[in-house]
Formats: structure tokens, C-alpha cells, sequence
């Protein structure tokens, strides 16, 4: 018989999804040069926080999910 | 929002944490992964084996809601001393999303455990609430019928009363005129 725990998993995946925002893509800049635009970027999106580092990794998981389910439709 | 229709898998026996020396267990030492990125190349990794998507495709089947699951995993994590509560918190949504990857790619239907289990279903309040108003006004109802049959009482006994106030002084009356006895 199962007992009955607390489990943050639901509220944790629901604050990310606030945090993980608009999905933008950065794009490279092309040419020698061009001058590189990826720190800033970076800085702009605030990567350098863990819960916007994992934001980013499930923002990617879930687009490869919709894709699928997309497909399926 | 905390969630409690959660099963604990795996609960330790009470007192089991004094069954071996301070810093024997793995979680009681320095974790090995520190950093978030560092323990989502570990789950990526793991999870990525086909021995482990077969389980979990079995799993799911088995309808154990993927919160839990994902929360079984990073629990293990840190019981294996891979990375810290901490970390395993950051990293659990992140599991959560590759586990229902694992079940969309398998066309499984699963469980995310993110649907309100008591969807659709009155709640115990609102009937405590309205059982409440119910025997508020059954309650002022008859009160009204005991305040009437009160004032129908009292009306009633104070007629009496006149009836018997009106009896006395002729009772206590004393007699008058020349040819009367005194008593």
C-alpha cells in the first residue's frame, strides 16, 4: 500500500515554466568579421542562473515533443 | 502548491540512519556532480540508454505519474551521491520533460500528474459550506416557531394574570356601609 509523500516535482516544472519564457533561438552572425554577438546574447537572456540553464534544456526537450505529437496530428 | 496524491516509493525504516557510521552512507559525502549542467549530462546520459527507456516505457504504461517518477530518479541521485538536494531540485522539471519525450516517442499514454485529481468533483467545503447555511436557517426557523408559541404563551398567561388581578381586589375587598361586619 503506497503512503502519501509531498512532491515538489509539479510546482518546480510549473515555475519554469514561467521562467523559460519566450523561446528564442541565437542565431550566429556570419562573416570573418562580424563581430560576435553571443555574449551578449547570453547576458541578455541571463543564462548564467541554473534555473534558466535548465529553462533553456527544457525549452529544447519540449519543442523535440511537439514536434512529435505534431507529427502524430 | 504542494501535491499529497503522491505514493513514497522507497521510505526508510525508522532509525535507519543510525545504522551506519557519519559519512559511510553516499549521500553523506561530497557530491560528485556539483553543478547543474554537470548532472543533466549525467541524466541525459542515463536516460538516453535503451535498457532504461524500455523500463520507463514500462513504467508509464503501468500509469505511475511522471512527477513521481521524476522525483524517484532525482531521489536516487542523491541517495547515490551523484549531486546534491539542490541540484536535484533545478534538475527534476528537466526530468520530468525528457520522461514524457521518452513516453511521446514511444506512443504511450502516460500520466504527467500535473491534472487536478479532484477535477469534476464537488469539494468537501463548499458541501461543509452549504450543510452550514442550510442548518443556519433551519435553525433561525425554528427559533421563529418557538418565539411565536412564546408570545402566543406569554399573551395567553398575562390574560390570565389580569383575570386574577382583577379576581383579588374583590377578594381583598372590605365590606362596606353601615350594617357591615368587620372582620
Amino acid at each position: 500500500m503506497p503512503s502519501f509523500g509531498n512532491n515538489p516535482a509539479l510546482t518546480l516544472y510549473r515555475n519554469l515554466e514561467v521562467e523559460r519564457g519566450d523561446d528564442t533561438d541565437v542565431k550566429a552572425t556570419r562573416g570573418l568579421l562580424a563581430r560576435g554577438q553571443a555574449d551578449k546574447v547570453r547576458k541578455e537572456m541571463d543564462v548564467q542562473q541554473p534555473s534558466v540553464r535548465v529553462a533553456k534544456h527544457m525549452s529544447i526537450i519540449k519543442r523535440k515533443r511537439d514536434e512529435i505529437t505534431n507529427d502524430r496530428a | 502548491m504542494t501535491e499529497l496524491n503522491q505514493p513514497l516509493l522507497d521510505a526508510p525504516i525508522s532509525g535507519q540512519h543510525m545504522t551506519s557510521e557519519l559519512g559511510g552512507r553516499p549521500w553523506q559525502q561530497a557530491p560528485q556532480y556539483t553543478t547543474v549542467d554537470e548532472a543533466i549530462e549525467y541524466y541525459l546520459d542515463r536516460m538516453s540508454s535503451d535498457e532504461f527507456t524500455d523500463q520507463l516505457v514500462d513504467v508509464l504504461e503501468m500509469d505511475v505519474p511522471v512527477t513521481t517518477l521524476a522525483n524517484t530518479i532525482q531521489l536516487g541521485g542523491v541517495m547515490d551521491g551523484k549531486h546534491s538536494v539542490d541540484v536535484g531540485m533545478l534538475v527534476m522539471p528537466l526530468l520530468m520533460e525528457m520522461i514524457m519525450l521518452v513516453g511521446d516517442m514511444a506512443d504511450v499514454k502516460y500520466d504527467s500528474g500535473m491534472e487536478n485529481p479532484n477535477k469534476g468533483k464537488t469539494r468537501d467545503t463548499l458541501l461543509k459550506s452549504v450543510k452550514m447555511k442550510l442548518q443556519r436557517q433551519i435553525d433561525k426557523k425554528e427559533s421563529m416557531i418557538f418565539d411565536d408559541e412564546e408570545l402566543g404563551k406569554s399573551i395567553s398567561n398575562d390574560e390570565e394574570s389580569d383575570e386574577i388581578i382583577m379576581e383579588e381586589p374583590q377578594e381583598n375587598e372590605e365590606p362596606k356601609g353601615l350594617m357591615a361586619r368587620r372582620v
